[in-house]
């Protein structure tokens, strides 16, 4: 019993399985329909920051849609592992609890990276809106004639 | 069966798979921020994002390659999705890591462009 190829092999581990076949779809249709809710309604905002110009709107869109799939599926693979000290103990209980502690830690995580994008496109359209505000005012302070002291 | 074999298999398929689709999405999409600094150079914009592709599909599949050969020995199926998982996991977080550096990079070449025109 001193050899641990030994151990592994006799201890039944098809739960730690499971739960991996049940966390991975989870994650992965969250993050799906978290990202294409925020980015089906962030073209408005990115049309708006881009000026209307629709080519780099679109792709300023897709290119954050990408990254946000890279980020978030990246990072849900990375907390994939279970830590289990011992899989005999390692029940339908323990595998309800542990599913619950990563699926809500990875729905939180994912509600942040939302909240973080929301605000990203808010300061894009202010950012915009203050470079509108410049231009017109140039183009204004350009048609009047130059004040004398 | 060899499971490190098994492993090796489904992480290169999955990452090669992610990586030429990735960087097709980056290559079309990208095209419009180079057109944007190259105004009136749509052609070394055009040559510039190919090279740019192909320095990324290099770099990246360089580096599946090389990780390969610092994998431990898996003994089971449990250790194998853990170690795919991870595995993937790093790549996949490299990769929206380098890409929101990159936009800001271009941002930023952007910004010096317009200020020295």
């Amino acid at each position: 019993m001193n050899d641990p190829m030994i151990v592994t092999e006799t201890v039944d581990k098809t739960m730690i399985v499971v739960a991996y076949l049940i966390y991975l779809p989870v994650a992965i249709t969250l993050t799906y329909y978290v990202a294409r809710t925020l980015f089906k309604n962030g073209k408005v905002f990115m049309l708006d920051i881009f000026n209307g110009r629709e080519n780099i709107a679109l792709a300023t869109n897709r290119l954050f849609e990408m990254g946000f799939y890279l980020l978030n599926l990246g990072f849900a693979l990375l907390i994939l592992k279970l830590d289990v000290y011992d899989p005999e103990m390692f029940g339908k209980q323990e595998m309800i609890e542990a599913l619950s502690k990563k699926v809500g830690g990875f729905s939180i995580y994912l509600g942040i990276m939302l909240f973080l994008n929301l605000y990203l496109f808010f300061r894009g359209k202010r950012k915009a809106k203050e470079r509108n505000l410049i231009a017109t005012q140039t183009m204004k302070g350009m048609n009047q004639p130059p004040q004398t002291a | 069966m060899n499971l490190n074999i098994l492993t090796y298999a489904i992480y290169t398929l999955v990452t090669a798979f992610l990586v030429f689709r990735v960087g097709w999405v980056f290559y079309v999409n990208g095209a419009h921020y180079l057109y944007d600094i190259f105004i009136s150079d749509r052609d070394t914009a055009d040559s510039l994002n190919r090279l740019l592709l192909l320095g990324y599909y290099l770099l990246n599949l360089g580096y599946v390659a090389v990780s390969l050969s610092f994998w431990p020995q898996i003994e089971d199926y449990v250790q194998l999705i853990e170690m795919l998982g991870e595995r993937t996991g790093i790549i996949v977080l490299g990769l929206g890591v380098m890409h929101f550096m990159n936009m800001a990079w271009v941002r930023l070449v952007k910004h010096y462009t317009i200020r020295n025109h």
